[in-house]
């Protein structure tokens, strides 16, 4: 029988991605920390594309393991909607940036660092409420097994996902806008014919429309479709249209379906108050164009993790303090949400010629080794190349302009 | 009010994130919307991933 005490230096809500990495880092500065999870499993339900990238492990102290790694590749294909093809090819002699893993098995491995770090996770426990006294943050209300317990805690870190229910309770705005959420719905198949040193990503039927394919290896893939604030249809009629077009995949077996709604607004402009503060999903800490959480949840929460504990040992934990997170995170990733931003904008202002021009001038990129090295951007690298293309094609000058434009100073 | 077809929900909680009045609840495999709350804004059946949302 699970037990739990009530009094915590830090009470984390959530047990995904941003909550234990929280959750480890707090307890590895000295910190007496819970984690709540709603859900019977760490893991589970799988609201991911499952596509990890290298720097969130380091951050966590992980390393690639067999447990759950799924496939490593190289290459990345795009697809127009008239069926122009773009390929984007990774130097073979260099740590492939782009692998997918078991999500499910991951964060349980995650889990299992956050147990070693002495930090308690607590299953099927839904923090309902904060609880305050004399108007400030003092702890959580949690149903836990049929029963109400009070838990009280020197910082409350809310990493609930989307929308952070927590965070609204603490008086935090956050968007609520259809348009700044990505609606996704994905299949796990198996048996489809699909090349596992490949990625894809396919707009289809439309520019707005964006479907992807995430090889796991031997027939294995992640496929979905994400509307991005502003898709011709909902995300599973879609994505149904998708694979049954798709000759490669419409005879493979459904082993799973996954639903989600994923900020893509950016950083909220304010996610801490006093003993409060949002992280990962819940923050908007989500690539606007990518909807990659992952890393920004791992990043962000060894930061709130440590800040947290700092803040309980030494009983400032102001709002403007746990705001440290905020600039820390808008100096590292700001420019880059807002290029990602851009960049959604324009592809979804385009034409489908637009999109078989763009592919085929780019044709088959192989991206140097050395973009790998230092602090470049290999991601960039094809951005670039569309350059040539406003010369040739002038209409191309008021589409991409401010993009290419943007670009240069984020670099 | 907007309604919830359970047999289509996947529980994600999105219409949780985009819920103006904080009228949802999702937990495991109950949704609860308060009909006192909802004002049938139409955001929870514009974001449901799976057309789950609706209005009756």
């Amino acid at each position: 029988m699970a037990s739990f005490g009530e009094v915590y230096d830090v009470a984390v809500v959530g047990g995904g991605p941003a909550g234990l990495a929280s959750a480890k880092a707090a307890a590895e500065a000295g910190a007496k920390v819970i984690v709540f999870e709603e859900h019977p499993a760490i893991g589970t339900p799988v609201q991911c594309g499952e596509l990890l990238s290298r720097s969130a492990l380091t951050e966590l102290g992980m390393r690639p393991s067999k447990r759950w790694l799924a496939n490593e590749f190289r290459k990345v294909r795009l697809v127009s909607p008239g069926g122009t093809e773009a390929l984007i090819e990774m130097p073979p002699d260099v740590e492939t940036p782009l692998f997918t893993i078991e999500r499910k098995i991951w964060e349980k491995d995650l889990a299992r660092l956050v147990g070693k770090a002495g930090a308690t996770i607590v299953t099927r426990a839904r923090v309902t409420d904060l609880v305050r006294k004399d108007g400030a943050i003092c702890g959580v209300k949690v149903r836990h097994l049929k029963e109400d317990r009070v838990v009280r805690a020197k910082v409350v870190l809310a990493c609930d996902g989307p929308g952070s229910p927590i965070g609204r309770k603490a008086g935090i705005k956050i968007p609520t806008s259809p348009s700044k959420y990505a609606s996704i719905a994905q299949y796990q198949l198996a048996g489809a014919d699909i090349d596992a040193d490949i990625g894809e990503v396919h707009f289809y039927p439309s520019p707005k429309d964006i479907c992807y394919i995430l090889p796991k290896g031997d027939g294995y893939a992640n496929v979905g479709y994400g509307t991005l604030g502003a898709g011709s249809d909902r995300a599973i009629t879609m994505l149904d249209g998708f694979v049954r077009h798709d000759p490669r995949l419409a005879k493979a077996s459904i082993i799973e379906t996954n639903v989600g709604v994923e900020p893509i607004s950016g950083l909220h402009e304010e996610i801490s108050v006093d003993r409060l503060l949002l992280v990962g999903d819940a923050a908007g800490m989500v690539n606007p164009l990518t909807v990659a959480g992952m890393r920004f949840s791992a990043w962000a929460g060894v930061r709130a993790g440590r800040l947290a504990a700092e803040a309980a040992e030494d009983g400032d934990a102001s709002k403007e303090r746990l705001g440290q997170l905020r600039e820390a995170f808008l100096k590292l990733f700001g420019q880059r949400f807002r290029f990602m931003d851009a960049l959604r904008t324009t592809v979804f202002g385009l034409e489908p010629r637009d999109l078989d021009d763009m592919f085929a001038h780019l044709g088959h990129v192989k991206i140097p080794a050395r973009l790998f090295r230092g602090k470049k951007e290999p991601v960039f690298y094809p951005l670039r190349m569309l350059v040539g293309l406003l010369i040739r094609k002038p209409r191309f000058f008021k589409k991409l302009g401010p993009l290419i434009k943007a670009r240069r100073g984020g670099e | 009010m907007v309604t919830c077809d359970l047999e289509r929900c996947m529980f994600c909680g999105g219409c949780v994130a985009v819920c103006t009045k904080d009228a949802i609840v999702v937990y495991e495999l109950k949704v609860a919307i308060d009909p006192e709350r909802c004002i049938d804004c139409g955001n929870c059946i514009t974001v449901c991933p799976v057309g789950a949302m609706g209005r009756p």
